[in-house]
């Protein structure tokens, strides 16, 4: 579903990300993990066709994220690691806009909408601007602005920072609601434990180069061949500055 | 623990450090770390954008064209007021009003008459007020200052913090000095001191500075802390309309010949030159130094004063703390909503798109007077003020006039609202990116609906002259179309520049458009709209259809710019686009009139042969100039000469350049039948050196050159976006347009058939050999020619 072909990108002497090559079949849950600075965002910029790339390419769906970015787009939901909304606009308002965009008419655009904001238990601070949301609030609607056109892959930037534990135990388990339905997700984090909890994979990036791929067993069994290691420390072990 | 600073080293430690921001805002991207290999990236290196030379320039340009204005103002209120006969010799003769003869003139060194001085004291005052609301134009005002909020968190004493922002709204206050620093130094020259006038202008300008800046706190801070949010915005909405009005007033008197100045005198009593603006006058008309030291340091202790008191003041508005409301207001409920629920409903005809833009439209005031109201705002006065010096009949019944007002506006309003399109994405440009429609759809949109809410105010105008004129209606509804026209053609312009001009990626909202590009957009706006007044029909037909094109090339431009936006590091890779053969063309165009008129002035005669030495020679420059820039920029699929076999080649060339000859040969004989054109044999060169000169320029220089742009660049171009026949058209008009009038309809038929032969070859061979011909056989004709009686 999600492939990486040597991907590559560069700020004049610095290389952001080096040579990413990575295939991630449908209905996985793909955890992408690493240190600040790693490289992950830049990589998910590159899959929305905000970044170009300098060498290589991402494929989604078999079509190229930078060349055919609009095709892309209609499979894709995404989600940044901060979410803006427009000024001067409600929540539903921004949620029925685009919904529009995708192509729904303007009625179902408006019921979908609605039933998204339902899910969320957003229909109370529908009728609130958004700049006026929450954080927690704010990335909800995010959310829901990527999955109100049920998209075929869920590309997320660092999904739980910054939410409280209740929100943050809802949206593990609407990501495994929607895994469960055949939707392929990429998430991008820097928190160990729930990337074990609800990745079936994960990878590893540092300095830009895709260290280490596979299960959380996998992982843990590369660094320590006891039971009880924690991922904690293989991650530590693998990001270690040489 | 160590001891906190000082409250005048904080205060100073403030102030460096603003400055320091400012500094470093202008600079911009002249990082020394890149001459260092070595550099290890701490954050993402921003494109090299910011051209600080080309700030200097602008600053330099307004710096001179304000100090002029000044310089105008001083001049006619002297003229206003201290000698009304001359205003009535104005009135009387509105013809002349413009001319030198009654200019007022004022000697340097002169004192000021009470009445002058009162006025521009009044002008003092005006400026002063207007930079005191003018800063509350931006957006920010509704935020929640958390400059302010981080702030208190150091050990540092809160006057000392208030003291710190209101010393940097004085020094870092642009505006201000902008408006306050030219027209003091303009007094100060006519005062007498000479060349010590900047200073002493600057030393008094930077005396008054500190009260527009108190004045700006205190409101600042008042309206933050006690207003609702949608106050707030309606506030801020008022005041910026205000400060508008105010620098207006203060412009009036030097921007007409009217006497409007010399009511001034009448608002300012005399007591009221004992306050800073008075005082500031009296300073700097002051004869010596001893002359000028009572009302000098009396302003300065005024100034002190008023600055302690500021201070406590604000110090009494923050004892309870500094953060307010800050959010927006919740809008549930409300029964203002109902009403405009209706409304929003109405509006749901549009594109999501278009139903984005004027939501924001009607719920952010501040937009909403900026771009619908503003330009009512600044052209209103003008023609009030015009009809003051009596000008009203004039003005009223020109039909091109009225034209070029109404484009004024509109391209005004356009500034405001296309330009600022992708900026005012903001923050929120990520969400673009995630659907499935391309950036360039949806800029397409945005410039429709701008384009449709511009020409409201062009229909107006155009409609309330259309009554009053006299003109014939042919006359109005010539000049109004092509009025009516520029709005959506500017409206394109304007969103494709604010496309190059935007950076989307910069932090503060403020720095988001580079001035350049918006001066560029005000500068085409110009040059069209005295087109509007200045032009005949077919020169404004020509002008309406190279602007069009102008705008298709802009946006061809943009369009390629488009994915790269937000990527602080990539560009788009050099192409050839139609810009670039639209350049080349206007370059091409202008060299050939400076040869041609330097060959006049040397030889005093203009013949054929100087002409073609003309077309030649900028063909050349040209040519010359475009290779060197495409070679820097390793641009790709530059146009080729040869590409695949010969023979073929030259076939074409030869049978399309033999039958655009033959169709210019009929146009020429029956063109001199009707005496259309000139018979040139009579300019045939005599000696064979010449000739051969002659016959190489003819066949071989000008066609190579010509074609390299016009097929090459300006039709390549087009083709990238455009069918054979737009592309064909459109290059074969830009072609013939830039050719004497006598020889364009010929022209027009080389191009279209040179641009048929370059596509069907793909390279520049063909239409070369076209052109070629087409000149041996043509321009042979008229020198060597059969001699064709022309019509008596």
């Amino acid at each position: 579903m999600i492939r990486f072909e040597e991907l590559t990108k560069t700020y004049g002497q610095f290389t952001a990300v080096n040579r990413l090559s990575l295939t991630i079949p449908a209905g996985e849950v793909f955890g992408f993990l690493g240190p600040n600075g790693a490289g992950k965002t830049t990589t998910i910029r590159m899959m929305m066709g905000i970044l170009v790339p300098s060498g290589g390419r991402v494929l989604v769906d078999g079509l190229d994220c930078h060349g055919e970015r609009a095709q892309v787009q209609r499979r894709v939901g995404y989600l940044p690691d901060n979410p803006i909304f427009y000024d001067y606009l409600r929540g539903r308002e921004i949620l029925q806009f685009v919904a529009e965009m995708h192509g729904y008419p303007r009625r179902e655009a408006a019921d979908r909408a609605r039933q998204t904001m339902a899910d969320f238990a957003l229909q109370d601070a529908a009728d609130e601007f958004a700049v006026n949301y929450s954080l927690g609030m704010r990335k909800k609607l995010g959310l829901a602005c990527a999955l109100v056109h049920e998209p075929k892959v869920l590309i997320l930037d660092e999904p739980m920072n910054g939410l409280d534990p209740r929100s943050s135990r809802d949206l593990q388990d609407r990501l495994r609601e929607i895994a469960a339905q055949g939707t392929t997700i990429f998430l991008s984090t820097h928190l160990l434990d729930i990337a074990e909890r609800i990745c079936g994979r994960i990878g590893i990036i540092h300095h830009g180069e895709l260290v280490a791929t596979g299960t959380t067993a996998t992982i843990k069994q590369q660094v320590s061949a006891s039971a009880d290691a924690s991922l904690e420390d293989a991650f530590l072990e693998i990001t270690a500055e040489a | 623990m160590h001891q906190a600073p000082s409250s005048l080293r904080a205060v100073w430690l403030l102030t460096r450090l603003r400055l320091l921001r400012r500094f470093n805002g202008l600079t911009g991207a002249f990082s020394w770390s890149r001459f260092s290999a070595k550099a290890r990236r701490k954050a993402t290196p921003a494109k090299s954008r910011t051209r600080w030379p080309i700030s200097l320039l602008l600053v330099a340009f307004i710096g001179l064209s304000i100090t002029n204005q000044a310089r105008q103002t001083v001049l006619n209120l002297h003229g206003g007021i201290d000698s009304p006969q001359a205003s009535e010799t104005i009135q009387a003769e509105p013809a002349r009003a413009a001319g030198a003869a009654a200019q007022p003139h004022m000697a340097a060194g002169a004192r000021f008459s009470a009445p002058l001085a009162r006025a521009l004291a009044l002008e003092l005052l005006l400026l002063l007020l207007a930079t005191m609301c003018a800063a509350f134009g931006a957006r920010e005002l509704t935020q929640a200052d958390w400059d302010m909020e981080w702030l208190v968190t150091l050990p540092v004493k809160t006057e000392a913090l208030l003291w710190g922002r209101i010393i940097e709204r004085t020094l870092g206050d642009v505006l201000g000095i902008f408006a306050l620093w030219p027209i003091c130094s303009v007094v100060a020259w006519y005062s007498g001191h000479g060349w010590g006038a900047p200073l002493v202008g600057g030393v008094v300008a930077f005396a008054l500075l500190p009260l527009a800046a108190v004045g700006h706190t205190l409101i600042d801070t008042g309206l933050r802390l006690s207003l609702s949010p949608a106050r707030l915005r309606n506030v801020q909405a008022i005041i910026s309309v205000v400060s508008v009005l105010m620098l207006l007033l203060a412009f009036a008197p030097g921007m007409s010949a009217s006497d409007f100045g010399a009511h001034f005198p009448a608002f300012f009593p005399e007591w009221a030159m004992w306050t800073p603006p008075g005082l500031a006058m009296r300073t700097l008309n002051a004869h010596g130094i001893g002359e000028a030291l009572t009302p000098g340091a009396l302003l300065l202790a005024q100034v002190a004063i008023v600055l302690v008191l500021g201070v406590a003041l604000l110090r009494r508005q923050l004892r309870n703390g500094v953060v307010a409301s800050g959010a927006r207001e919740s809008v549930r409920g409300s029964p203002a909503q109902a009403r405009a629920a209706s409304i929003e409903r109405g509006l749901r005809l549009a594109s999501p798109i278009q139903w984005r833009e004027s939501m924001l439209l009607l719920r952010d005031r501040n937009f909403l007077v900026q771009t619908l109201f503003m330009p009512a705002l600044i052209v209103a006065p003008q023609i009030v003020l015009n009809v003051h010096a009596g000008e009203i009949p004039a003005f009223l019944n020109s039909a091109p006039a009225i034209a070029s007002i109404a484009f004024g506006i509109a391209a005004y309003a356009l500034l405001f609202s296309a330009m600022q399109t992708l900026n005012a994405e903001g923050g929120a440009l990520w969400l673009l990116y995630s659907f499935p429609r391309s950036i360039e759809s949806v800029l397409r949109e945005k410039a429709a609906l701008w384009a449709g809410l511009a020409l409201i105010y062009p229909l107006v105008v155009i409609g309330i002259g259309a009554w009053y004129t006299q003109d014939s209606a042919m006359h109005v509804v010539g000049h109004a179309s092509m009025a009516l026209l520029g709005v959506p053609i500017f409206a394109v312009i304007a969103v494709a520049l604010g496309v190059f001009g935007s950076d989307p990626l910069a932090a503060e909202p403020s720095k988001r458009l580079r001035l350049t590009f918006m001066y560029l957009y005000m500068a085409l706006a110009g040059i069209y709209a005295s087109a509007i007044m200045i032009a005949t029909w077919w020169q404004a037909v020509a002008f309406v259809v190279l602007t069009l094109l102008l705008a298709l090339a802009l946006w061809q431009k943009a369009r390629d710019e488009l994915p790269f936006l937000l990527d602080p590091a990539a560009s788009p890779p050099a192409r050839v686009s139609t810009s670039d053969g639209l350049i080349a063309a206007m370059v091409f165009f202008v060299l050939q009139i400076v040869i041609a008129a330097s060959v006049f002035a040397v030889t005093g005669a203009l013949s054929g042969y100087a002409l073609l030495l003309s077309f030649a020679g900028a063909g050349a420059v040209t040519y010359l100039l475009a290779r060197y820039v495409y070679w820097r920029a390793k641009t790709e699929a530059v146009p080729v000469v040869f590409d695949g076999p010969v023979g073929p080649a030259l076939r074409l060339g030869v049978v399309t350049g033999v039958t655009a000859a033959a169709a210019a040969l009929v146009y020429i004989v029956v063109a001199q039948q009707f005496g259309l054109i000139d018979d040139l044999s009579a300019n045939r060169p005599s000696d064979r050196l010449t000739l051969l000169w002659f016959a190489l320029l003819a066949v071989v220089a000008a066609p190579v050159f010509e074609e390299f742009i016009f097929r090459g660049l300006v039709f390549g171009g087009l083709r990238r976006s455009f069918g054979v026949v737009p592309a064909a058209v459109a290059s074969a008009a830009v072609f013939a347009i830039v050719h004497p009038p006598p020889s364009m309809l010929p022209v027009f038929v080389l191009g279209i058939f040179a641009a048929l032969a370059y596509e069907r070859s793909r390279a520049l061979l063909a239409p070369m050999t076209t052109h070629a011909l087409y000149n041996a056989i043509v321009v042979g004709y008229q020198v060597f020619g059969l001699q064709v009686p022309a019509a008596s």
